[in-house]
């Protein structure tokens, strides 16, 4: 019995960015095959963006790249040529799959719009990732990741009160698509395998990133009230200083508050009005004034582990070093070694979920082209002049 | 014709706060029949702290996270409440938890009790560390996640400390949604049920700072907050413009792209300028670039001046609160939000993303508490119509009561 989930489900992967190669990861992760389709002339943006593992810039060696592709297959062609083309369409007739993000705009002009491709192969399952979705004023404006975060109301509450708006670290918005797309595609091909029928999955990553501030913006349509940056309306619900960094501090779940009387040495903390946050929240700025003068006396880890003791739900901030140390990460072996003939041996996150009967597969990404006689010879089964041919006229 | 995925999907949703329903809805609004399970004396924190007026029954928060669902109230305790869970498992596909490991088990609903009941029963358990593990044992919210992970040391003003992105809840429920999805891809292959322990902790930092933490084990460099640049384009930043609080974002990602915004400011000089000449100049003097820049920015509204810079494509956006969201010229046009729903003259937010054949529907928002005691009670057979009583207000704790 071959346990993978998602085996003998064929992917072709022609997308550029994060967004589209998350979701591409996580099907191959599961034991779907992945062949990422790379232009054979110049390198694709996650390749040439870096940063680098060597400091050196090397498309085998950028760090998103690695990242977002492994477990998959990589070919190079180019179909943007007419005999490109018709290679990528006999690839997809064989698809179960198509992840595509080049815009509405650029698959119109090289005709891989949904209209087109069921025509080629109606089981197939196309998912289209773009900024605005496929229709709409905004359809051709051009944005980064930060322009999605601005146009989605995310940036509006990210940040001081009365400083500028501030952006995620990392890139939400693609991934919140990516993690989208692939459940998205899971359900067509659920939905597919019960009626034999493909269909599209349009992810526009504008919708997909509004479902993060889901509850500020229902709370907008339903009272008109707006949120702004600023302190989580909770207290206390944030981290503090202490002595060494930043230790989160939350008072929940609320009838464990109490315990942590044995903690912080302060009975203005604990007295009659503020047992419930209601209280607390109405003396805010006092109680949270207090608050901080008992946390800095603590050591972050120190205060972490006294509040979870007491079952609150108390954390601290590490850094990326940290991170990668984490007692709980070697604990349940969330980090997994890698090797790379151009990268050499990392540890990569692992499974995003542990699943009983469904195992992730650990494989490092693809160099550029290490499968193009694998997939052109023995999936397509082209000949080898014809192969020849595609190579001396640079489209392959 | 459109269909939704998954009709006839049963999924049981035992869990409470925001990562876990909100899985729970992404099922449910592509057809699954969801329902919420909840216990009187504990209401979920999304139904909030005060009880008058049944408030609880009409938070936004409470009536999106947990739209398209049945609710039935349960108390474990009564020997019929307990049998009547076993029953709806018993007819679920998918079972979904988010309590401390070893919770359920001592409820009697862990996965080995369920799976003897059920055999191909799938059963999500989101915890907030994970199942195994020193941590197990924890407690977390979306705050905790971000900071323990390493995500929250990523963002931040320059040189200022780290800052709240989001709660990760959303990108962990949609991660929950993604594992039922897979599982479900498996058992339609095999027949097979399965068990799956998702630690927030651990999906959190693999969607948002895998990347991260790849390079720092490659290269050891600790990043800091970049603020609001770029790790690569420079210029990028987010700048002032007319009015009170707004604001624009704008990335330069080549030389074209900048001598085209030099001309749209009428400033043709700064393409001259040694200080910014090139990417690795303007990435120097990025500080007098941000100043120079927001000193015309300024002079904009930020809509018309998005237009102005998206004409030439330029990477150009105004940072919109929720009010402005909710008249966007390009969301109305796509019918985003939907209008129509019953019982209510409420909007609500539209689907995370669509299906060409398979449909997304909002039925009904957030249900009221023991909304659907009546006819969940009376379909699994343990109680008539007459026998079920109604909830008594005394009996109704919030999740911040004390007592």
């Amino acid at each position: 019995m071959e346990k993978k989930a998602l085996h003998n489900f064929l992917v072709i992967d022609v997308s550029e960015n994060r967004a589209g190669a998350y979701c591409g990861k996580l099907l191959a992760g599961y034991g779907a095959e992945v062949i990422k389709v790379e232009p054979s002339c110049g390198t694709s943006p996650l390749r040439e963006g870096g940063p680098f593992c060597h400091d050196r810039k090397d498309p085998e060696t950028s760090i998103p790249f690695l990242w977002l592709n492994t477990g998959k297959k990589s070919i190079t062609l180019d179909f943007e040529n007419h005999d490109g083309m018709g290679v990528l369409k006999q690839l997809i007739r064989k698809a179960d799959v198509l992840l595509v993000d080049l815009g509405p705009g650029k698959e119109r002009e090289l005709g891989l719009t949904y209209d087109v491709l069921q025509e080629i192969n109606p089981r197939l399952v196309v998912c289209s990732l773009s900024s605005f979705g496929s229709k709409g004023p905004y359809l051709d404006y051009v944005a980064e990741e930060i322009q999605i975060q601005a146009l989605s109301g995310m940036m509006s509450m990210t940040g001081e009160t009365d400083r500028e708006p501030l952006a995620a670290g990392p890139s939400i918005c693609h991934y919140t698509a990516g993690l989208h797309a692939y459940t998205g595609v899971l359900m067509a091909l659920y939905q597919r395998n019960e009626d034999g029928v493909g269909q599209q999955v349009e992810i526009s990553m504008l919708e997909s990133s509004l479902e993060n501030i889901e509850i500020a913006l229902t709370t907008y349509l339903h009272t008109g009230k707006v949120s702004k940056r600023g302190p989580h309306p909770g207290v206390p619900w944030r981290s503090f200083e202490c002595r060494d960094g930043y230790c989160v501090v939350i008072a929940m779940p609320a009838r464990n508050w109490s315990k942590s009387a044995d903690i912080f040495d302060d009975p203005f903390l604990f007295q009659e009005e503020y047992k419930h946050i209601l209280g607390r929240i109405a003396d805010r700025l006092t109680y949270e004034e207090a608050l901080q003068a008992q946390v800095i006396k603590f050591e972050k880890e120190e205060l972490f582990r006294a509040g979870q003791e007491k079952g609150l739900a108390f954390g601290m901030v590490v850094n990326l070093a940290e991170a990668a140390e984490l007692q709980q990460h070697r604990d349940r072996n969330f980090f997994t070694s890698i090797d790379h003939p151009a990268s050499g041996n990392l540890p990569y996150c692992g499974t995003p979920f542990k699943m009983s009967q469904s195992p992730w597969i650990a494989s490092r990404a693809p160099l550029m082209g290490e499968h193009n006689n694998t997939v052109y010879e023995e999936k397509l089964e082209l000949s080898r002049a014809e192969i020849v041919d595609l190579q001396q006229r640079g489209i392959v | 014709m459109r269909r939704s995925p998954l009709k006839d999907l049963r999924v049981i949703d035992f869990s409470h706060s925001w990562a876990a329903p909100h899985c729970a809805r992404i099922l449910a609004d592509f057809g699954a029949d969801v329902i919420k399970v909840e216990y009187v004396k504990r209401l979920c924190i999304l139904r909030g702290a005060r009880k008058e007026k049944e408030i609880y029954n009409t938070h936004p928060a409470w009536r999106q996270v947990n739209r398209n669902k049945s609710a039935v109230t349960l108390d474990l305790d009564k020997p019929e409440d307990h049998q009547a869970l076993m029953d709806l498992a018993m007819n679920a596909d998918v079972f979904i938890e988010n309590s401390r490991p070893g919770v359920l088990e001592k409820l009697g609903f862990g996965y080995t009790d369920l799976s003897a009941a059920n055999e191909d029963i799938i059963m999500l358990s989101m915890s907030a560390f994970g199942a195994t593990g020193s941590f197990a044992q924890f407690a977390g919210y979306g705050a905790v996640f971000e900071a323990v992970s390493g995500i929250q040391s990523l963002t931040g003003y320059r040189n200022g400390p780290p800052q709240r992105i989001r709660e990760m809840d959303i990108t962990n429920g949609i991660a929950g949604a993604g594992a039922v999805m897979t599982a479900l891809l498996h058992r339609q292959k095999t027949g097979q049920g399965q068990y799956i322990d998702l630690s927030q902790l651990e999906a959190a930092s693999h969607a948002m700072i895998g990347e991260h933490l790849l390079g720092y084990a490659a290269r050891k460099n600790q990043e800091s907050p970049r603020g609001n640049r770029h790790v690569h384009f420079a210029p990028q930043g987010c700048y002032p413009c007319k009015g009170k609080d707004k604001w624009i974002v704008i990335t330069i990602r080549s030389e074209e792209e900048w001598q085209r915004f030099c001309s749209i400011l009428g400033d043709e000089t700064l393409i001259e300028d040694s200080r910014f000449i090139n990417l690795a100049a303007r990435h120097q003097n990025h500080d007098d670039l941000d100043g120079i820049i927001a000193s015309y920015t300024q002079k904009y509204d930020n809509g018309p001046l998005m237009s102005l810079l998206q004409k030439e494509k330029i990477p150009a956006a105004a940072v919109l609160d929720m009010q402005e969201v909710s008249v966007d010229p390009h969301l109305q046009e796509r019918h985003y939000f939907i209008t129509n729903v019953a019982g209510t003259d409420k909007r609500f937010m539209g689907m995370p993303f669509t299906l060409s054949r398979g449909k997304g529907i909002l039925r009904w928002p957030g249900p009221d508490l023991g909304q659907h005691n009546q006819e969940i009670l009376v379909q699994v057979g343990k109680k008539g119509a007459d026998t079920i009583s109604p909830i008594r207000q005394s009996d109704i704790r919030t999740a911040f009561d004390i007592d």
